[in-house]
């Protein structure tokens, strides 16, 4: 489980980050949700040690975080980060070369899935293309737990269904999520967890399985009440 | 360090084809200049009308013949040419070896600082690649060389030259005697003080990396702070004064003490920055 | 491994090329210089330095040039340059060295050569302390006196008196310190600062007891000419060599000062002859030198030389040296003058010369060739000769010698 833990963190005066607290199980999707700029890649940076928070800790396994959770944790940022110059197979070595956790056989059947050419360089793909290999990258890692921003932005409809399918395949099965994402409805089928934030901090945070059962609400019906209360 | 040996090479890597251009400038250029010149002044002196009483004024030669000293005097410009642009190459790579991992649409700055790794190992890669450039440079200056001499020796007959001493031939030009100079310790000093302006530089990029405006006002602040050290001894008590309090053995010792600490400083904020507050 | 490879030929290059040629390749091949012995003792020449410069067809090189070999500028290493040698032309004078590495706390921070005093168990120090923000001087000698087989400092401080009641604005400058029987003497110029050229200026002598520590007398030092007039508005220099040597006199050179009419014109003024007194500390009185002593035109400072009670004096041009000896107690002429030409000496013309220690010092030219002969002072008994070498074949010395220009001696402690 990544606990998240009262996190705080100003930017120039704003609060972007006021006591934010929630946990990402294992085997489950946990979906952050809030209008732009709420905060949600900044919480995702900050589990990753991307950016600095002030107050408040994050928790791996019961352990405060050090450089082993980047063999814990794989992110998925919403755009490609590696060298344009890098042709696809090069990055792929890269990542071989850095990571112990890299899989060369899971990201060998993600070439294949996503029918990308290893030869390509990065800075020649198309936006859909680059998002698949982005998403490589991420799920050939064999991790405990993937964070995904924005998986979905820009993408066309038939690359997005590709990607929703990985989502209920084996590549995500036994691991933590958390994916930030502004099409919910594509996605709603697939979350158990929504946390809601407003104003720097989690103002709902629920099981959805649970929410449908006990109130027969949608996660949408819920953002309705959130953000338009 | 199977890591930062890993990422050097990546650092290298990325850099090969400037490292390469410029090596290949420096080369192209430089022969150029020699075999013009060479070939320009054999057949001056080959030519009709030339006679050894036209040389009135011999100063590289005993016996006013040509020899490769002279060819490098007469050629500064062209020939620190491409070597002025190398410097200036590398001056900006100490910055964007940084930046560019932050700058254009692939920010490739969230992979590094999520590789599983110290980060003082993505430091100290970039540190000793900018190390690796600049020696590689001086050292491929210094291969050159001897090879211009032989290319000299080949465009000019030898009734027509006298030799010359290496030493010699980069003492005539002004920006080479700068970066190689005669001796091994005036060497050292030298790019001692050059290392400790990357180390610095490195440290001012990442204090505006991890605070961006308010870290340009600390960067400001930081430099100040530590040219004040460095030049407060010689500045406050003068070596070649001999009212000076302190003997210049002294000085030096208190010079070279802040030297070690403001690089002790400089790679410990640095990598701190870099654990702590810095922000993609 | 392979896709390491140019990485790992980058750090080979780095690493090889200049690693390769400080080993092998930087030898700066400039020629070597020494000074051959000739004739005599070359124990006379073990402390003499040539100094001058190599211009051959690769810049100019200064060097130094001994019996043992030459010392090229260029070749000092940086701890050599910037730390032993730091304050060298401080260093050289009269064992300024030894003093500084046996008392190091006490000779810190003291600069005028003249200053000092030294004998075989005192050290002795004053200083007129400026004050930093007026630029005038805070209105005392400050002494310091250790003795140099206790190794304890006694120091002094008395006011200086100032010159004129009137309060104008003065500067005060130490010439000479000297241990007497009767105390320390400090030999100081007090001049007006804002009447210049012609405000009051003059020497005191102060004397200060060693015991107390108090002001025993103040000296004036009046300069009498030889029709009995007191002589004012002087322009003057000092004559002194071995500045921390104990001397008995204190040799002064006098210029009569024209009046031009302007305080502060600027005009050269015409030259007058300079007029030689001396001030004897044990007497404190100061006595005009006799006229046949005036006569002597000894215009650099390398030919009168103070030895003791003695006042060697050099007439000299392009082919002849003179030197005389007078006593500057009685102004009378002490031995013979002798007088060389300069081929009697040696080869070639005198360059340059000096007197230290007894010894006469000449640089001889011809052409490329130069030739040192050191001779006894009083006598001009040649104890020596020398002359400037490079090692190498015969072509190659000639080059060399070709290529030197050696402009000035001096002695090297």
């Amino acid at each position: 489980m990544i606990e998240v833990r009262d996190i705080h963190k100003k930017y120039r005066r704003r609060k972007v980050l006021d006591g934010v607290s929630f946990q990402i199980e294992k085997g489950e999707i946990t979906c952050l949700i809030g209008t732009n700029g709420a905060g949600k890649s900044t919480i995702m940076k900050a589990i990753m040690g991307l950016t600095p928070f002030r107050k408040g800790e994050i928790i791996i396994d019961g352990q405060k975080l050090g450089k082993e959770r980047y063999e814990k944790i794989s992110f998925i940022p919403d755009h490609l980060t590696m060298p344009p110059a890098m042709k696809l197979d090069e990055a792929m070595v890269f990542m071989a070369d850095f990571y112990r956790s890299w899989n060369e056989d899971r990201a060998k059947e993600l070439m294949g899935f996503f029918q990308l050419e290893g030869k390509e360089r990065i800075g020649n793909l198309s936006k859909g293309t680059a998002a698949k290999f982005n998403l490589l990258l991420g799920l050939a890692l064999d991790t405990e737990y993937v964070l995904m921003d924005e998986p979905f932005s820009g993408i066309d409809m038939f690359s997005r269904a590709l990607i929703t399918e990985v989502f209920s395949s084996h590549l995500i099965e036994d691991r933590g999520v958390l994916i930030t994402t502004h099409e919910i409805a594509d996605v709603e089928h697939l979350i158990d967890q929504a946390v809601l934030l407003k104003n720097g901090s989690v103002i709902r945070n629920f099981n959805c399985e649970l929410l449908r059962m006990e109130e027969s609400k949608s996660i949408v019906d819920v953002m309705k009440e959130v953000y338009q209360a | 360090m199977k890591f930062y040996l890993k990422l050097v090479h990546m650092e290298v890597h990325r850099f090969r084809y400037l490292l390469g251009g410029l090596m290949v400038l420096t080369l192209l250029m430089q022969f150029g200049v020699v075999l013009l010149w060479s070939l320009s002044e054999r057949s001056i002196r080959t030519g009709p009308g030339w006679s050894e009483k036209l040389i009135t004024y011999h100063p590289f030669s005993e016996t006013g013949k040509l020899t490769f000293n002279e060819m490098m005097f007469n050629n500064q410009f062209w020939f620190s040419f491409p070597v002025l642009i190398s410097i200036a190459v590398i001056a900006g790579y100490v910055f964007l070896i940084w930046y560019r991992d932050w700058l254009g649409r692939d920010t490739f700055i969230y992979r590094l600082l999520m590789l599983p790794s110290n980060r003082g190992c993505i430091y100290a890669a970039k540190l000793t690649a900018i190390l690796l450039f600049t020696f590689g440079l001086v050292s491929f200056q210094l291969l050159l060389l001897p090879l211009e001499m032989m290319l000299f020796n080949l465009a000019i007959p030898e009734a027509l030259r006298d030799p010359s001493y290496l030493s010699q031939a980069i003492l005539q030009n002004q920006v080479l005697k700068v970066l190689i100079p005669g001796q091994l310790d005036a060497f050292v000093m030298a790019y001692a003080i050059g290392i400790l302006t990357v180390l610095a530089a490195f440290t001012v990029i990442l204090l505006e990396r991890s605070y961006r405006v308010i870290g340009i006002g600390f960067a400001v602040i930081y430099v100040f702070v530590c040219g004040a050290a460095l030049l407060a001894p010689i500045t406050l008590q003068r070596p070649g004064n001999t009212a000076s309090y302190l003997y210049p053995g002294e000085t030096y010792s208190i010079m070279l003490a802040l030297t070690v600490i403001i690089v002790f400083v400089s790679v410990w904020l640095s990598i701190r920055l870099l654990n702590r507050k810095i922000t993609v | 491994m392979k896709r390491y490879i140019t990485t790992l030929a980058l750090v080979l290059l780095a690493a090889a090329g200049f690693s390769t040629y400080y080993a092998f390749g930087s030898a700066d091949h400039l020629p070597e210089y020494r000074l051959e012995t000739l004739e005599g003792d070359a124990k006379e020449a073990a402390n003499l330095v040539l100094v001058g410069s190599y211009i051959g067809g690769k810049g100019s090189q200064p060097l130094n040039l001994t019996v043992h070999g030459s010392e090229y500028r260029s070749r000092k290493s940086l701890y050599e340059s910037y730390i032993t040698d730091a304050r060298e032309w401080f260093y050289e004078q009269e064992g300024m060295r030894e003093l500084i590495e046996k008392y190091p706390a006490f000779m810190r921070g003291k600069a005028e050569i003249d200053s000092f005093y030294q004998d075989q168990d005192w050290l002795a120090y004053a200083k007129i302390p400026y004050n930093t923000a007026t630029s005038d001087p805070e209105g005392t000698i400050e002494v310091e006196i250790l003795n140099r087989s206790t190794g304890k400092v006694a120091d002094y401080s008395i006011a200086l008196t100032p010159l004129s009641q009137q309060g104008m604005r003065e500067h005060a400058t130490i010439y000479d310190v000297q241990l007497q029987a009767d105390g320390l003497h400090v030999m100081v110029n007090q001049y007006e600062t804002d009447n210049r050229p012609s405000g009051a200026s003059q020497y005191f002598d102060y004397i200060i007891d060693s015991a107390s520590g108090q002001l025993s007398k103040r000296n004036p030092v009046e300069f009498v000419d030889a029709a009995g007039t007191k002589l004012s508005s002087i322009s003057h220099a000092t004559l002194q060599n071995g500045y921390t040597a104990p001397h008995d006199y204190f040799v002064f050179s006098i210029v009569m000062q024209e009046q031009t009419g302007e305080a502060n014109s600027s005009s050269v003024p015409t030259r007058v002859p300079a007029e030689l007194y001396v001030y004897s500390y044990k007497s404190g009185i100061t006595q005009r030198l006799p006229d046949e002593m005036q006569k002597l035109d000894a215009r650099r400072m390398g030919g009168r030389y103070i030895s003791g009670d003695e006042l060697y004096f050099t007439n000299y041009n392009e082919t002849l040296i003179a030197v005389s000896r007078y006593s500057l107690e009685t102004g009378e002429r002490r031995g013979e003058t002798w007088s060389l030409l300069s081929s009697q000496i040696g080869e070639g013309e005198l360059q340059s010369f000096f007197i230290n220690g007894e010894r006469l010092y000449v640089l001889l030219a011809k052409e490329d060739a130069r030739t040192v002969v050191v001779m006894n002072a009083a006598t001009g008994e040649p104890l020596y000769k020398g002359s400037v070498t490079a090692e190498g074949s015969e072509e190659e010395r000639q080059i060399a010698l070709s290529d030197m220009a050696l402009n000035n001696m001096s002695i090297k402690e």
